[in-house]
């Protein structure tokens, strides 16, 4: 059996005593242990060099812990050897700068991250506006990312993040680089996709939209600190009013 | 949109780099092709002279430094006559004059007229010199036209006024861009007395060319038989010193070209670090990355190598009429000259693209999106 296709986990996201220590000695993860489930939406909250950007950047396969075990979906990330499969099909990433390609246009920046995976170049195209429509960016399919506003860029990254039909989302301060306006246009975004059943985990040092997310986590100096706060879901109501 | 349009994008849209690119790889091809050209359209020239005479193949003395500088003398003429399996051997002698800016090469051949017919040449208007004239001369009908004269015009050459007796053709451009004079007289002129340059052997019926030649250069090592233009080497060192120049300056112009083309990818790919951390991190392959950076560059390899083309047949033309190369140059565009154009471009194009590629391959897709 292929090390991507086993059973249906537990969780979406299991981790346990990982620790990070860079070239040079620094500890950013000190035994970190983390649980989200499916269809859950965590913010991570917590100072700059906390480790909250280095934790996700694990679970996305972006970087290797030192020690201890990863789980997405079942599958163990460190022991991973197609660590692209596992990008393309278990996550998608959302980062603070929107990271879009600048010389294509808005619907074939999506279309790149749908190479490799079987679909003809119809049902990519296809796949694309389906996304870009749902992300409100109807009519804007053939814009080059640079005359698109900062949320509307962001809402691109989100579209792309999805593609390929990924069960969790993981986003590194999506909002840090926006107004208050597209902020909440993009939080909006996260709480309808986690309503449709995407687990999100969002990392953030903003309080006011850590709020969003149904269960909160905090770092500090590598550790997770205090218990999990637990909030209501907010679906069905703007995330920019709650 | 498909993932070749994605590289097209990328060339379109990184226009210095795609021009830098194509510049580079356009200008090693047009320095090796037109090396290539040159050389071939010379050794073409300088070959054309052994078909001049009709003959099965050409004796020549071993390692001249140019196949005009060869020299066989009546005795070994008269040994040469006698090898068993040797019909007849026509001694010529060859030798070249500056007639002046029109015509800064002329070939003047030296031969006795009772070898014209069997050398191959056919007089068109007017009759042969005799054996013992002196001053006179027949020009082949390509000469006749060029220096516009015609039978009982005159001729100055080799510091004398010669009669114009006869016109020729040799049905060989070489031989017909010509003149032929008495064989003594062209030995006098040039105080070669009793020297040939070459001599054009026609082999006995049902004798084996391979067998007499074999004979001619046991009996007479200092000689060389030339039956190929590709075997002319063996009696003219200069053309093979310039086939080694000439692949030396491929050689250069390609490590060059691929250095250039190193170069440029690598500033290329500090640009686009992000871009390529980027594509890691939706899923792209190693492979499919440097699929992609490859296939970027030999679309400009291929495009550098026509412009490189054009710009070879521009350098070519104007080398054709420089005063001191006109009537010597005469390009030869083979196909092996644009096979060449074809495999120096990807050449050093796969060249200088393997380090930036390998770099590209092994970025991890976090230090990618982090780089500034």
């Amino acid at each position: 059996m292929s090390e991507l296709a086993r059973p249906q986990p537990a969780a979406a996201v299991e981790v346990e005593h990982v620790t990070k220590v860079y070239e040079g000695g620094t500890t950013a993860l000190a035994g970190v242990d983390v649980r989200i489930e499916h269809g859950e939406f965590v913010s991570l909250t917590g100072p700059s060099g906390c480790g909250k950007s280095t934790l996700l950047n694990l679970i996305a396969a972006l970087d290797e812990p030192t020690s201890g075990s990863i789980r997405v979906n079942g599958i163990e990330v460190t022991r991973l050897h197609n660590l692209a499969r596992f990008r393309r099909e278990q996550v998608g990433l959302v980062f603070q700068l929107h990271n879009l390609i600048p010389q294509v246009s808005v619907r074939a920046n999506l279309e790149v991250a749908m190479f490799s995976t079987g679909r003809s170049a119809k049902q990519r195209r296809e796949r694309a506006d389906v996304l870009i429509e749902k992300m409100g960016l109807g009519g804007r399919e053939e814009r080059l990312p640079i005359h698109l506003s900062g949320g509307e860029r962001q809402r691109v990254a989100i579209a792309r993040a999805l593609v390929n039909e990924p069960k969790m989302i993981l986003a590194d301060e999506p909002t840090g680089s926006l107004d208050s306006a597209s902020s909440t246009i993009v939080l909006d975004t996260f709480a309808e996709l986690n309503d449709q059943g995407v687990a999100i985990l969002l990392v953030t040092h903003d309080l006011s939209v850590a709020d969003v997310a149904s269960r909160q986590l905090s770092m500090l100096d590598g550790r997770m600190v205090a218990p999990d706060v637990e909030r209501p879901a907010s679906s069905g109501e703007s995330l920019a009013r709650s | 949109m498909r993932f070749y349009t994605l590289a097209l994008i990328n060339i379109a849209s990184k226009k210095a780099r795609s021009i830098g690119l194509v510049a580079a790889i356009a200008f090693a091809v047009m320095t090796v092709v037109t090396l290539a050209i040159v050389s071939s359209g010379l050794e073409q020239s300088a070959a054309a002279i052994i078909t001049v005479g009709k003959a099965d193949f050409t004796v020549a003395q071993k390692g001249a430094s140019d196949l005009l500088t060869s020299t066989i003398d009546e005795d070994q003429l008269h040994t040469l006559q006698g090898i068993h399996g040797v019909q007849s051997a026509i001694g010529v002698l060859v030798e070249t004059e500056n007639l002046g800016p029109a015509t800064p090469v002329f070939i003047e051949i030296g031969i006795q007229p009772s070898d014209l017919a069997p050398f191959g040449v056919h007089v068109l208007q007017g009759s042969a010199y005799s054996a013992d004239a002196a001053h006179e001369v027949m020009l082949g009908w390509r000469a006749a036209s060029t220096l516009g004269l015609h039978v009982g015009s005159t001729l100055q050459a080799n510091g004398t006024i010669n009669r114009v007796v006869g016109i020729f053709s040799t049905g060989n451009s070489f031989g017909d861009a010509g003149a032929m004079f008495p064989l003594p007289a062209l030995q006098a002129y040039n105080r070669l007395p009793g020297i040939v340059s070459l001599a054009f052997v026609r082999v006995a019926p049902g004798a084996s060319h391979a067998a007499v030649e074999k004979r001619i250069t046991y009996a007479m090592p200092e000689m060389t038989t030339i039956e190929t233009a590709s075997q002319f080497g063996r009696a003219d060192l200069s053309l093979t010193y310039l086939q080694a120049a000439v692949t030396g300056s491929t050689i250069l112009a390609v490590i060059i070209g691929a250095i250039i083309v190193g170069i440029t990818m690598l500033l290329s790919l500090f640009e686009r670090t992000r871009e390529l951390g980027l594509l890691r991190a939706v899923g792209w392959t190693r492979r499919r990355l440097v699929t992609l950076l490859l296939a970027e560059n030999l679309t400009l390899a291929l495009v550098g190598a026509l412009v490189g083309v054009g710009l070879t047949f521009a350098v070519a033309a104007l080398l054709e009429h420089l005063p001191s190369l006109r009537g010597v140059l005469h390009p030869n565009y083979t196909p092996d000259a644009y096979w060449r154009a074809l495999y120096t471009a990807l050449g050093m194009t796969l060249l200088g693209s393997l380090y930036p590629a390998i770099r590209a391959a092994i970025l991890t897709p976090l230090k990618a999106l982090s780089y500034e």
